[in-house]
């Protein structure tokens, strides 16, 4: 009987056709073979050859009622992109001194924990508003070993380490695009480290590495997140440049006189057997008008590599120029990830790195230089939960303002992360 | 039975293996000439013998016949297969007996397709392309049923199998795509690009965002080594490797290429560019152009004789129907053969001897014979209303449009 009815809806209810033509991508390989979605590390698998993503057009015929569907989905996609996007992410981090020469700072543990809130909505075409709202309590290593390095990065968005629960705004900006998404905007209340020195396995410290210097290159000199405008334009190649302002107290007020500013070209390539590797080269002004930190200049290169399909090397360095120095600093960082380390645990992350940094004499700083290795192992749970012990080395800390340097500092971590 | 199986050895000694070879008739089979009538309820067999049309098999009303093709099969029976675009369907006629042994539903708005034997279908299979819906239906010719349709197309135009009919190279028309389908496992393995069209386009995007001319045909070498790609909004001609499937090179020709033609004896491919009205010639072993000559219309046609010493090539222009005539011997334009005024060429078939071509004039429902010595052209009228593709069993070289 269906047979029967599928017959007479073809011979006597042919569905109408509409023709479309789309522009849709293709990954072509050097010997001509295509697909329609990037082969694994955009490699060929004929010929092992790196494919080139370009554009095609393909005519597609759609009956009557499947184009109206697609018009349907279309509108219920574009209705669904104005509406507000909520996601959640809590971390908790237990850090606990296992060694030091230090009697005061011996076997301490410390607690901290945040949890960030993230709202993403749509409000027309090619824009983008962003709001990031933070909640944290509890206080880190830092609070009692003074450095320069900072061993637990998540607690730096406390404006002063030694207040412990509070809940506010990160980041509230608006995203501009344009060209196809090859030029940006945005403006607004920013973190500029997330479109500055940005490095594919050293810059998060909630999923990678905890230290500060391994997360960011601590001479770029930042303020903390304030209102600010960037500018990016990506080329689409594999290259791409962005400008940042952002007020230099991270006030508001005064946002364009002697503003912190920052300049950044990156190039994307792929080496060898097309594993891909960045390089982002910057150069910031610290314009502040009042201070100790004012018409500091900085420079600084970021860097990561793959080398196989597990392993990726980064590297970071940099260098401040200050206006009255004793001593310019420079920093440097090198380090790896490696993914699926335990051939059982596919998407586990192990990661080691190394920094120094040889600090500026000033107030508080009396050691040479700081140097510190991190090794972590995180551990895929769930598409949701990740747990991470941490294992962090400061072979001489330089001290700060809240103290005195120390030698020898062995913390072991526990970093948990929930994300919704 | 035992003439085929003789085929097979000479074929395979002379590595250069061909089961279009294989299909080569018997002399009786070879002397009759089928039309597909897009507007009668029949498909007509010529006697060219006598050039009479000699048989009427009878289609349903509103067939449009489109293509047809003709086989031998295991028993000795001479077949027929003919696309039906009007009703979706395919028509498997014994012609002996002049009647449809079977017909079959398949996708919407067939029209070419392309029969093999392969080690899979040992009684033959047809590769149906359902133009409209982006389809490909495969036939077992020996039980006449559809055993898979493949999707995944865009406007699937040409069909054409390897020599052992191990794999079929699909030609996109709505797409700048060559496709490869696996025989055994009767599924995409492979797909070609074949130009850079984004960067083509952006000449004229209102051009190109409003209609795709991409892959009419791949034309196999008689080799079966290499595979030609015209590319008609490339401008390009792609050169396919078919042990590898990869692109060799790409050769620049005219504008809006129409497909490749190869001379039967592998020397050259004949690629009308309809856009700039000439004809390119490329040289087949050196895969590179060897010449252009001028043509005039539109080309919807190429068919070589006298072994490819001498190509015709069938134009339309606004008000007269011509064909241009090739010497490749001396690579020169030896003129054209005027058919009428007002009058629509649209296929042809050449005779297995490779001395007469018989063309398709759809406007006065006429075939007309050329001898490839004399030029002289002889015409059968009346032969059904717009005849459009026809087909002489053992011509290696039918074609439609």
């Amino acid at each position: 009987m269906k047979k029967k009815v599928a017959e007479l809806e073809r011979v006597t209810f042919p569905p109408e056709k509409s023709e479309q033509i789309k522009k849709v991508a293709e990954y072509v390989c050097p010997l001509g073979h295509t697909t329609s979605s990037p082969p694994e590390r955009f490699i060929c698998p004929q010929d092992n050859l790196k494919v080139k993503e370009r554009m095609t057009l393909i005519k597609v015929k759609l009956d009557r009622r499947e184009e109206i569907g697609e018009k349907i989905s279309g509108m219920l996609e574009e209705e669904f992109q104005k509406r507000v996007n909520v996601a959640i992410a809590g971390t908790g981090i237990v850090q606990h001194i296992a060694s030091s020469l230090e009697s005061t700072t011996k076997k301490q543990t410390f607690g901290q924990g945040s949890i960030d809130l993230y709202l993403l909505s749509r409000p027309m075409n090619n824009m983008l508003f962003f709001t990031n709202i933070e909640s944290q309590g509890g206080q880190g290593p830092d609070s009692s070993i003074a450095n320069q390095s900072i061993l637990n990065n998540d607690t730096t968005s406390l404006p002063a380490v030694t207040q412990t629960d509070q809940a506010r705004l990160r980041e509230a900006w608006i995203q501009k695009s344009f060209s196809s998404q090859k030029f940006q905007f945005i403006i607004g209340k920013i973190d500029l480290t997330n479109y500055f020195d940005r490095n594919r396995v050293a810059n998060d410290e909630n999923s990678q590495f905890i230290t500060g210097s391994l997360v960011n290159n601590p001479l770029i000199g930042n303020p903390s997140n304030g209102p600010g405008i960037i500018f990016l334009y990506d080329t689409r190649r594999g290259s791409s440049m962005g400008i940042g302002l952002q007020s230099a107290d991270s006030s508001g007020v005064n946002v364009t006189e002697e503003p912190f500013s920052i300049a950044e070209f990156s190039l994307r390539f792929r080496v060898l057997e097309g594993q891909l590797g960045n390089i982002h080269l910057w150069g910031a002004r610290n314009g502040r008008t009042v201070g100790e930190n004012r018409d500091d200049y900085s420079a600084g290169v970021s860097l990561d590599q793959e080398l196989g399909s597990k392993l990726i090397i980064f590297g970071r360095a940099g260098r401040a120029v200050r206006k009255n120095p004793v001593r310019d600093p420079h920093a440097w960082s090198v380090g790896l990830q490696i993914r699926n380390f335990i051939t059982e645990r596919r998407r586990d992350k192990l990661g080691l790195a190394y920094s120094h940094f040889l600090t500026p004499i000033g107030t508080g700083l009396s050691g040479e230089a700081e140097n510190t290795s991190e090794l972590y192992y995180s551990i895929f749970l769930s598409d949701h939960l990740t747990l991470s012990p941490i294992g962090q080395v400061m072979f001489h800390s330089a001290g700060s303002s809240l103290g005195s340097p120390q030698s020898n500092l062995f913390i072991l971590g526990l970093r948990t992360q929930v994300t919704f | 039975m035992r003439k085929i199986r003789l085929i097979i050895a000479g074929c395979l000694l002379m590595g250069a293996s061909s089961i279009r070879a294989e299909m080569q008739p018997s002399q009786e089979a070879s002397q009759r000439l089928f039309v597909a009538n897009r507007d009668s309820n029949y498909v007509s067999v010529i006697d060219l013998k006598t050039m009479q049309l000699s048989k009427k098999i009878g289609l349903e009303p509103l067939s449009s016949a489109h293509m047809t093709m003709a086989w031998t099969d295991n028993n000795g029976r001479q077949k027929l297969l003919v696309s039906l675009t009007g009703r979706n369907e395919v028509a498997i006629v014994d012609v002996e007996k002049g009647i449809i042994e079977a017909k079959l539903p398949v996708g919407r708005s067939p029209e070419h397709f392309a029969i093999q034997k392969s080690k899979e279908f040992p009684d033959y299979v047809a590769y149906v392309a359902n133009i409209e819906d982006g389809s490909i239906s495969v036939i077992d010719l020996g039980k006449n049923v559809e055993v898979k349709r493949m999707s995944g197309f865009h406007e699937p135009h040409g069909v054409t199998f390897n020599s052992d009919g191990s794999k079929a190279y699909i030609a996109n028309l709505g797409a700048h795509r060559v496709d490869i389908v696996d025989s055994a496992k009767c599924e995409i393995v492979k797909q070609l690009s074949t130009g850079d069209i984004d960067q083509v386009a952006l000449k004229n995007p209102q051009r190109y965002l409003s209609e795709i001319k991409g892959i009419v045909n791949v034309t196999l070498t008689p080799d079966g080594r290499t595979a030609y790609a015209a590319d008609g909004d490339s401008n390009l001609v792609t050169v396919i490797d078919t042990e590898k499937d990869a692109v060799l090179k790409t050769i620049p020709v005219g504008e809006n290429p129409w497909r490749a033609y190869s001379s039967p004896d592998g020397k050259w491919m004949l690629v009308p560019n309809n856009g700039d009205e000439t004809v390119s010639v490329i040289d087949s072993k050196k895969h590179s152009a060897r010449t252009t000559f001028p043509a005039g219309g539109v080309v919807t046609g190429i068919n070589f004789v006298l072994g490819g010493k001498k190509a015709y090539a069938l134009a339309t222009t606004a008000n007269e129907a011509l064909i241009h005539v090739y010497d490749l011997e001396n690579m020169k334009e030896k003129g054209t053969i005027s058919i009428g005024k007002n009058l629509r060429l649209e296929t042809a078939s050449t005779s297995v001897d490779g001395k007469t071509i018989y063309v398709a004039s759809s406007v006065d429902n006429s075939i007309y014979a050329v001898d490839a010595l004399t030029d002289k052209i002889t015409k059968v009228s009346n032969v059904g209303v717009t005849p459009w593709g026809t087909t002489i069993e053992g011509d290696m070289a039918s074609y439609c449009h």
